[in-house]
């Protein structure tokens, strides 16, 4: 998992900072641990046309270690709020996590 | 106003015509003395395949060579036009003003529905991973629950007097009443909100005329007059929010308006607030200063926003009984607080409406527009 730390504020990003997120402009692109809580989390049983096939499905806001949150896919056992959680897979841009 | 609800035998043209025709009967006034059109509507081009709205429907209507301009934030959509058509004529840009906010959008299957409301959200983000508006709220309860102590009873204490409300509003989609009981044990939609918690998919449409103030008289016997008006925006995707339990759109454009008018929490007799879902105006109640923060579930169960509570609240039905044709719903709720005012509600009419509130959301609170509106 990369981000982008705005080497002035040092704050850590997931996508390309804005300039009004890092107005220096200068951006440094860094590892992330792939670990977080889950600050959120609902499971889905009605969903748009694409993602009916995977219903039901669990997805979460977590905040990662380094700071910046991100919305993602659970796999395997429930999350509640507060659980530890590690990136699983990425696939198509979308990150599946599990406990 | 038209009746919420399907309105397949009409095109989308033709509703936001109906409602336009009968606001300028309203006003006693014709299209030759209408200087602009601001329309809101969410997603026509997605739900019929139709763009350039404005102009297609300010010509069924008879107005002539002036301005006609769509207006797009959402589910805030229509508050948004109304706020900056209010702008227009307060700059003295023009007198006379129409408004009108229309959406057509149950022709289409609830999964493709869903996935025009989401494109309202983070498609880089959150949708891409599968959120839906429902679910976006649901982590919005659940973090409500969390921090608050909010429970499922809360919730559907919103839905039952929403319904009771809405029952009694001829033009409303859904005219039933519901039991706790009921609510909470509908089918999930996103855990915890249950199809109790979700507001309707419906078509509608809405209109007012907006002119100074100083000319009203030459409109109606009854205007109403709009004390403070403010628009806020805040970051489309939820998961970029510091504090999802609050909506910062919300209370700025509310302190705006609240400056504006005069006016605090404590003057507003009766309120329209946006119950896209049931935590919505929970957090509305308390984003307004209606009450504490964390205190709109247990308020809301103790009968505070009840038709005949302290607060009442959403005496139209709210989203959830009168129904949700998105870009419709922000002049909706001003039409209600007009009608309340002017004391033509019949059974549903309240007896103390000297100063009423619309507030009006687009999104997870992306986009916020909030009145103040009295006699």
């Amino acid at each position: 998992m990369t981000g982008f730390r705005c080497t002035g504020s040092c704050k850590i990003f997931l996508r390309h900072p804005s300039s009004a997120q890092c107005p220096q402009g200068e951006v440094d692109q860094i590892e992330l641990s792939g670990r977080g809580t889950v600050y959120s989390h609902t499971t889905l049983h009605a969903a748009a046309e694409r993602f009916e096939k995977d219903l039901p499905f669990q997805m979460a806001i977590i905040k990662l270690e380094e700071g910046p949150r991100l919305t993602a896919r659970i796999e395997g056992a429930p999350v509640a709020i507060g659980d530890s959680v590690q990136v699983a897979r990425e696939a198509g841009g979308v990150w599946f996590f599990t406990k | 106003m038209t009746r919420f609800g399907v309105h397949s035998e009409l095109t989308i043209r033709d509703l936001a015509a109906e409602a336009g025709r009968q606001s300028l009967d309203d006003a006693r006034t014709s299209p030759d003395q209408v200087e602009a059109l601001y329309l809101g509507n969410f997603a026509g081009p997605s739900f019929v395949g139709q763009n350039h709205l404005a102009p297609y429907v300010g010509s069924a209507l008879g107005l002539d060579r002036v301005p006609c301009t769509r207006f797009e934030a959402a589910c805030a959509s229509s508050g948004a036009a109304f706020f900056h058509a209010y702008s227009a004529v307060t700059g003295g840009l023009y007198d006379v003003v129409l408004v009108i906010g229309v959406e057509l959008m149950t022709s289409q299957t609830t999964a493709k529905t869903t996935e025009v409301l989401a494109s309202a959200g983070d498609l880089d983000g959150e949708i891409k991973a599968g959120a839906t508006f429902p679910s976006l709220f649901a982590m919005i309860t659940q973090r409500h629950m969390h921090q608050y102590g909010t429970t499922r009873e809360h919730l559907a204490a919103v839905a039952v007097k929403n319904h009771a409300n809405g029952a009694k509003n001829p033009l409303a989609h859904l005219r039933k009443t519901i039991t706790m009981e009921k609510a909470l044990s509908a089918r999930m939609i996103a855990e915890p909100l249950t199809l109790y918690d979700c507001s309707l998919i419906s078509d509608g449409a809405a209109a007012v005329l907006l002119c100074p103030t100083e000319r009203a008289s030459e409109f109606g016997d009854k205007p109403v007059r709009v004390l403070g008006m403010a628009q806020a925006s805040d970051h489309v995707a939820l998961d970029e929010k510091d504090d999802i339990t609050t909506f910062p759109a919300v209370e700025a454009a509310t302190q705006k308006a609240y400056r504006t008018a005069g006016l605090g929490a404590g003057d507003i007799d009766f309120a329209e607030l946006h119950d896209c879902f049931t935590i919505a105006e929970i957090i509305a109640l308390e984003d307004l200063g209606f009450v504490k923060r964390g205190q709109g579930g247990p308020a809301t169960l103790e009968g505070y926003t009840a038709a005949g509570g302290a607060k009442p609240i959403n005496t139209s039905g709210g989203l959830k009984s009168k129904g949700h044709p998105v870009g419709a719903t922000g002049v909706a709720q001003i039409r209600e607080v007009v009608e309340q005012i002017r004391g033509n509600c019949g059974e549903r009419q309240l007896p103390k409406t000297r100063i009423g509130l619309t507030e009006n959301l687009g999104g997870s609170g992306a986009t916020c527009v909030v009145g103040i509106y009295a006699a």
